[in-house]
């Protein structure tokens, strides 16, 4: 191999004594590496997660978490969509449809891929009840239209006072049984949130 | 077998020089993935990693002094997201080219790592496999040939040696490991599950409304059909983790891993992923194999040039 120009490691130390303690070091560094990606994908699992404990924070740090399990360990049965319900000051309600992919074009599916794994996947999941808060808060603002205008000298406004998230959802029928996908005519509340002046900053 | 013997094929598999030629090209190809991924980024790009988010960021910083963030140079406006938006897409390019490639790779793998911490619930296997192919490429020499750098090079350099230099095989070999352990892991998770032992994931799949794209001309909602593509699913992946390693048999593997990953981009759409696993198959090819495609590519392009013309470098 030919080695010129300046190296990264030039920075750190002389070439000489890089090239007599690469091998050791490169080794090392694969090792750890590649083992505590390898031990990642047994999470969740108590003794991969003590094994780990040394490396967790470095790992976390630089985001190099694994996990591949695409349609794992079952694929989900559900076929499901969000929508949240607005209550503004005046007592009406508006109806907040939140991204559909089913209803996409293919072009709109490539995009809107991070929504999907967003809304479908993560917000119904009770482990990611936390994020809900954030998703309401959000969906305020987008629907804060009608803000403080002066009229004959009265403030007057119309602003989200809570924000409702439902799931719509079906169940994909048995293989057996040879239907189509029904539409999503079963609900779930997700979460109500009361909305305050400052959450829609 | 001795630890001796160990070390020596532990010495020869990552420390061998091995031809530049496939880590360059699927360079290449992973670049044109890369600045794929930042214009999908674009249209919601505030929304996801923005102040406030649809993700705020209180949420997810409760330990923010301890992830790679370059969001925290503004953390209360835009700005920050702007300018390093606006570099990403320069070092997309700069990496695809191979101009200045490792100082590109380790920006772009900062700004993935940033964009993963700020927001982890936007993310699917793709981002990570990403991410984690980014921060092998800072280790392995990408661009010593096919690359802006390597022209630069030899145009400074007045005595390099006409041919091509090798490389240290660990860069690459991480590469190739990583991939594996992918289908490990895919093969792994999925041997747990009920709808996969029997044979109906495929056909469930099949029935998610918001990736559907394209039917088959075979119905996924005949059983036999449904267990044929599910316990096949199974056998490539697992064969893509293990058996891609030996020689005789690799190609055939790689071929059934192309259909796998065709077949699913034909009737899902899930961005990305499927193509960065076909992009990755590259690090698994012959050298002379590349450069021959490449070569019988340039005949189907260039019929027209005359045949004394070299075709490769």
């Amino acid at each position: 191999m030919r080695e010129s120009g300046l190296q990264f490691t030039d920075l750190l130390i002389d070439r000489g004594t890089w090239q007599v303690i690469r091998k050791p070091i490169i080794t090392l560094f694969l090792l750890i590496h590649l083992g505590s990606f390898l031990i990642c994908l047994f999470l969740p699992n108590v003794v991969a997660a003590r094994l780990l404990e040394p490396i967790q924070r470095y790992l976390a740090y630089m985001s190099l978490w694994q996990g591949y399990g695409v349609f794992s360990p079952t694929p989900s049965i559900r076929n499901s969509h969000l929508v949240a319900v607005v209550t503004y000051q005046d007592g009406s309600i508006r109806y907040f449809p939140l991204q559909r992919l089913d209803r996409s074009s293919m072009l709109e599916k490539l995009s809107q891929e991070r929504f999907r794994k967003y809304l479908e996947d993560n917000i119904p999941n009770p482990a990611c009840e936390f994020l809900l808060g954030d998703l309401c808060r959000y969906v305020a603002r987008a629907v804060d239209v009608y803000k403080p205008i002066k009229v004959k000298g009265v403030i007057k406004e119309n602003r989200p006072l809570t924000v409702t998230l439902i799931k719509l959802y079906s169940m994909i029928p048995p293989i057996q049984e040879k239907k189509p996908n029904p539409p999503h005519n079963e609900a779930k509340v997700l979460a109500t949130f009361a909305i305050e002046k400052d959450d829609l900053q | 077998m001795t630890i001796a013997s160990i070390a020596r094929q532990w010495n020869l598999f990552f420390f061998s020089g091995v031809s530049p030629y496939p880590v360059a090209a699927f360079r290449i190809l992973f670049g044109f993935m890369i600045i794929q991924t930042v214009i999908f980024l674009a249209p919601d790009l505030y929304t996801w990693y923005g102040v406030p988010g649809i993700v705020e960021q209180r949420t997810v910083y409760f330990d923010a002094m301890n992830k790679l963030n370059l969001l925290s140079l503004s953390p209360d406006s835009n700005d920050a997201l702007t300018v390093i938006y606006a570099l990403l897409i320069l070092a997309s390019i700069c990496f695809t080219l191979g101009f200045r490639a490792r100082l590109a790779t380790i920006y772009i793998f900062m700004v993935l790592a940033t964009f993963a911490g700020r927001d982890l619930y936007l993310y699917n296997s793709g981002d990570t496999f990403m991410r984690s192919m980014v921060f092998w490429f800072i280790f392995a020499d990408s661009s010593r040939v096919w690359s802006i750098d390597s022209m630069l090079g030899r145009r400074k350099d007045k005595d390099a040696p006409s041919f091509c230099p090798l490389i240290s095989a660990w860069g690459w070999r991480a590469m190739q490991l990583q991939i594996s352990l992918v289908y490990f892991s895919a093969f792994g998770a999925k041997t747990s599950g009920w709808y996969w032992a029997q044979g109906e994931a495929v056909y469930i799949a099949s029935r998610f409304e918001s990736l559907a794209r394209y039917p088959l001309p075979v119905s996924f909602d005949v059983d036999v059909i449904s267990m044929i593509f599910t316990w096949g699913t199974l056998a490539v992946e697992f064969s893509l983790c293990f058996l891609v390693w030996i020689k005789e048999i690799r190609y055939y593997v790689l071929a059934c891993g192309l259909c796998l990953h065709l077949t699913i981009d034909w009737v899902m759409c899930i961005p990305q992923f499927e193509w960065l696993m076909i992009t990755s198959f590259i690090l698994f090819i012959d050298t002379k194999d590349i450069l021959l495609s490449l070569s019988l590519l340039k005949c189907m392009f260039f019929r027209n040039r005359p045949r004394g013309e070299p075709a490769l470098e």
